[in-house]
């Protein structure tokens, strides 16, 4: 109810009304694309430009306006057709939308937009990129063709002079255009724009009198006897250029646009020239070697022609073939017959200048050459343009992909698909916990303790040889008399009770059987109940006295310089004086205790000897001090325990011991070397 | 002390109470150690913190221990057979897992560490010391090998001789560094 009439369009077909977006006339259901058409954009379709293009061709016939030269007539900037529009439009009453879209359309010269050019620049650079190596060899072999057309223009052209004498006031290209028959297959190729080339001076320019009978017989002599005349009547000579007034022009154009049965058999090319139309043989198409590009080279004169033909087509490079791309369903059967246009290189200005005017009005054209480099970029285009529209002329420039673009999309669609799915993941490098070590460590101790448990303990074989300190130690202790008096000191731990005793007890028994005096001293307070079980295993009265001195050594440096002091100055313990002692025995499982002793109060009194009982692993420390004479001897560790009999030992379990300490050592070597041999392995798989 | 100790038997007497006031102290520190300690694990037990049980055992121990000393006296066998019984086999168990340790250790040096001199030359030696403490090669009384053996056993000396220089230079340092001041207090 509230339609705007001045926004529907008219069918024209019917004359009613539809709505703007309808493609359709909703009443006789005739096409309203062109209705569609934007204001300054080329047709899309061939077919609308064939339908239409008859009448105004014979508009143009009848109209005598249209006789004009070319400059009056058209602009090269403006097409008919576009004028005509333009016409029409200016007599409406435009709307203000149409009207600002207009002025900017005027006013910027690409109106197509920034992204969407550079959309298509991009399309064609990358086209171009791949189509590099078969445009490469199509211009070989084209290269070829050109040379050998060459060749033999050059030979007729010598030839000609005395022909063109022999004829009365018939200019040569007149005979030529005679002998040309137009052919549909050759009127897209008449819309090819291509810059001319020449390399010669001929003339350029004709009279209007002879633009007319050149139009004239062109177009009105039959076809066949027209041909059959011109058979003889000569070749072309090479570089002969033909000019082309806007009569011409515009007869080229009705030519292009109105395929009627006269003109349907009509062919630029002379009969004699026919050859050239043949099927290539497979040798010329295959890839342009060296050595022709070397013999092209010898001919400077044909080779500047070709050069300046092949620059001339490379002038307009980009445009003109992104504008092709962008409607192959136009160009694909033009390129076709390119091949037998370029076999005649001497037609291009013809038909240049033929399709000058049909620029804006006629499908978007190609020069020559760059028709032939576009069928490789065509044909390569193919594939892809199935994905797309088949008319990519329907889509708006600003909604065209890149392929880029393209990939992205399809990457995004896969990571959709792929959403939700369960997937292996990376999984967590699991780093081993070592639990099956450990288990293999306690399982290997486990053993080893129970079997040395069950078999009992073995005692030391008494043949076993004793270290030097050991030997030293026996040896002082038979050398001590029965009045002789022993001080013996007992520091050590509960945790190293066992082997102390077991090293200890034997000794303490020994020294008691030779009448020894012993007397029993602690600094620690846990030495009074670990001195019990010694004196026990050592077969010594349980009422024993075992003294308990605070302060440690300290007290004993003390008594050391001035035993007078130290004897009434502390009643709480018996043991005054050092002096009397013979020998001091150091039962300690502390190398600095020893050391102490050795190096505090031993200098104060020259008359002690000190010998030591002590763990295994504090015995090098103290061997140093037995090698200088301070000590006069220690027994260390179970290996010197074989002095006596030692009930509360078991040396095999030491030995079992000792043996699982030597497997896990060298278990883990060989771990570690498998694990770098593995790595080394996997890094060389890699 | 250690003008003293040059000056002997002159400064002996000096010496001599310098070094009871030293066990005097140390024996008052020992007291305010403990007694630190009980206080110490009778607050974690009033404030409920976490591991508070053994705080517990251990002040229930700890008033256990001194009242049976207090009552049958530091040198009664019972006491002693008491105290032996709990703390013997605590602590040999305590040494046994320090031997699991160093087998545990010297299993995994290796690979912590790769190979290198340090663990090469720690594994080499190892396992030479470990052959000769089977006892397998000294029963076997060939002279040539013992003397090898002998050889061998007197390497360790050599450690030790560098051992205690480098504790002796060390000492001295110390010292000479705390009598000029320029070493600062543990808890700097």
């Amino acid at each position: 109810m509230t339609e705007d009439h001045s926004e529907l369009n008219l069918c024209p077909n019917c004359g009613k009304e539809n709505l703007p977006m309808a493609t359709r006339c909703v009443h006789c259901g005739s096409d309203l694309e062109a209705l569609f058409t934007i204001f300054g954009q080329s047709q899309s379709s061939d077919e609308e430009a064939e339908e239409s293009l008859p009448d105004i061709i014979e508009e143009i016939r009848n109209d005598p306006s249209l006789q004009t030269p070319v400059e009056e007539q058209s602009s090269p900037e403006l097409a008919p057709a576009d004028q005509i529009d333009e016409s029409i439009l200016n007599s409406e009453q435009l709307p203000d939308w149409l009207t600002k879209v207009r002025e900017r359309a005027q006013e910027e010269g690409d109106a197509i937009g920034d992204l969407a050019s550079g959309t298509i620049a991009m399309d064609a650079a990358r086209s171009e990129e791949a189509s590099a190596g078969v445009e490469g060899e199509f211009n070989a072999w084209i290269n070829r063709i050109r040379e050998k057309s060459q060749q033999e223009n050059n030979v007729r052209a010598r030839q000609l002079p005395s022909e063109n004498e022999d004829t009365d006031q018939v200019p040569e290209w007149l005979q030529r255009i005679r002998a040309l028959r137009p052919r549909p297959e050759e009127e897209i190729t008449h819309e090819v724009k291509t810059v001319p080339t020449y390399a010669d001076d001929l003339p350029r320019e004709w009279t209007d009198e002879a633009l007319d009978e050149l139009r004239r017989q062109a177009l009105e002599e039959d076809q066949e006897q027209e041909t059959e005349a011109l058979l003889s009547a000569g070749v072309p000579t090479e570089g002969e250029e033909l000019p082309v007034e806007p009569e011409i022009e515009g007869a080229s154009e009705s030519v292009q646009e109105e395929p009627g049965p006269i003109e349907e058999d009509f062919h630029n090319i002379p009969d004699d020239e026919e050859s050239y139309l043949e099927p290539v043989p497979g040798e010329d198409q295959e890839p342009f070697t060296e050595a022709e590009e070397g013999s092209i080279a010898e001919n400077p004169g044909e080779a500047e022609l070709e050069t300046g033909a092949i620059e001339a087509s490379e002038e307009e490079p980009g445009s003109r073939v992104e504008e092709d791309l962008e409607q192959p369903g136009q160009d694909v059967p033009e390129l076709e017959d390119s091949q037998s246009e370029e076999a005649v290189p001497e037609e291009a200005p013809v038909e240049s200048e033929v399709s000058e005017p049909a620029e804006k009005g006629a499908p978007e054209s190609v020069p020559a050459e760059l028709e032939d480099e576009a069928v490789p970029k065509e044909l390569e285009a193919e594939p892809e343009e199935e994905e797309q529209p088949p008319d990519s002329a329907a889509v708006p420039p600003d909604l065209l992909l890149l392929r880029d673009q393209q990939d992205r999309a399809s990457l995004l669609a896969s990571l959709i698909e792929q959403e939700g799915r369960v997937t292996a993941g990376k999984q967590a490098f699991r780093k081993p916990s070592g639990r099956a070590g450990r288990l293999a460590v306690a399982l290997l101790l486990l053993i080893g303790l129970i079997v040395s448990l069950l078999i009992g303990p073995s005692p030391m074989p008494t043949d076993a040889p004793k270290s030097m300190p050991a030997l030293a130690l026996s040896d002082q202790t038979r050398t001590l008399a029965e009045s002789d008096q022993v001080l013996v000191v007992l520091d050590y731990q509960a945790a190293t009770s066992r082997e102390l005793e077991a090293l200890a007890a034997p000794m303490l028994e020994q020294l008691h059987a030779q009448g020894v005096q012993l007397s029993f001293l602690t600094t620690q307070p846990s030495g009074l109940f670990l001195a019990q079980s010694l004196l026990k295993q050592a077969g010594l009265p349980e009422d024993t006295l075992v003294e308990f001195l605070p302060g440690s050594y300290l007290s004993l440096i003390n008594w050391a310089m001035d035993p007078a002091i130290s004897a009434t100055g502390d009643d709480l313990v018996r043991l005054k004086n050092l002096h009397p002692f013979r020998l001091v025995l150091l039962v300690s499982d502390s190398s600095d205790h020893i050391r102490g002793w050795l190096e505090q109060i031993a200098p104060w009194i020259e008359s002690l000897n000190f010998a030591a009982v002590t763990t295994q692993m504090e015995a090098p420390v103290l061997s140093p001090y037995f090698d200088s004479g301070q000590l006069v001897g220690y027994a260390a560790g179970i290996a010197d325990g074989n002095i006596g009999a030692q009930s509360t030992f078991s040396y095999r379990a030491y030995r079992v011991g000792l043996l699982l300490m030597l497997v896990m050592l060298l278990l883990g070597m060989i771990s570690k070397g498998e694990e770098d041999a593995i790595r080394k392995e996997e890094e060389r798989s890699e | 002390m250690l003008a003293a100790m040059f000056f002997v038997p002159q400064g002996s007497g000096i010496l001599g109470v310098v070094l009871n006031w030293v066990i005097i102290v140390a024996g008052v520190a020992l007291l305010v150690a403990i007694a630190s300690l009980v206080l110490t694990h009778l607050r974690f037990i009033a404030k409920g913190k976490k591991g508070f049980l053994l705080s517990l055992v251990l002040v229930i121990s700890f008033l256990a221990t001194l009242a049976l000393g207090l009552l049958l006296g530091v040198d009664h066998s019972t006491f002693l057979g008491f105290v032996g019984a709990i703390i013997r086999p605590i602590e040999t168990a305590l040494l046994g897992l320090v031997a699991l340790i160093m087998m545990s250790a010297a299993m995994k040096i290796f690979r912590e560490r790769g190979w290198s001199a340090l663990t090469v030359s720690f594994g080499v030696s190892a396992i030479i010391f470990l052959i000769l403490g089977l006892g397998f090669l000294q029963n076997l009384n060939i002279p040539a090998l013992n003397e090898v053996i002998r050889f061998v056993e007197a390497l360790p000396m050599i450690g030790a001789r560098g051992l205690l220089i480098g504790i002796g230079i060390g000492l001295l340092m110390m010292a000479f560094r705390v009598l000029f001041g320029m070493e600062g207090s543990g808890n700097d």
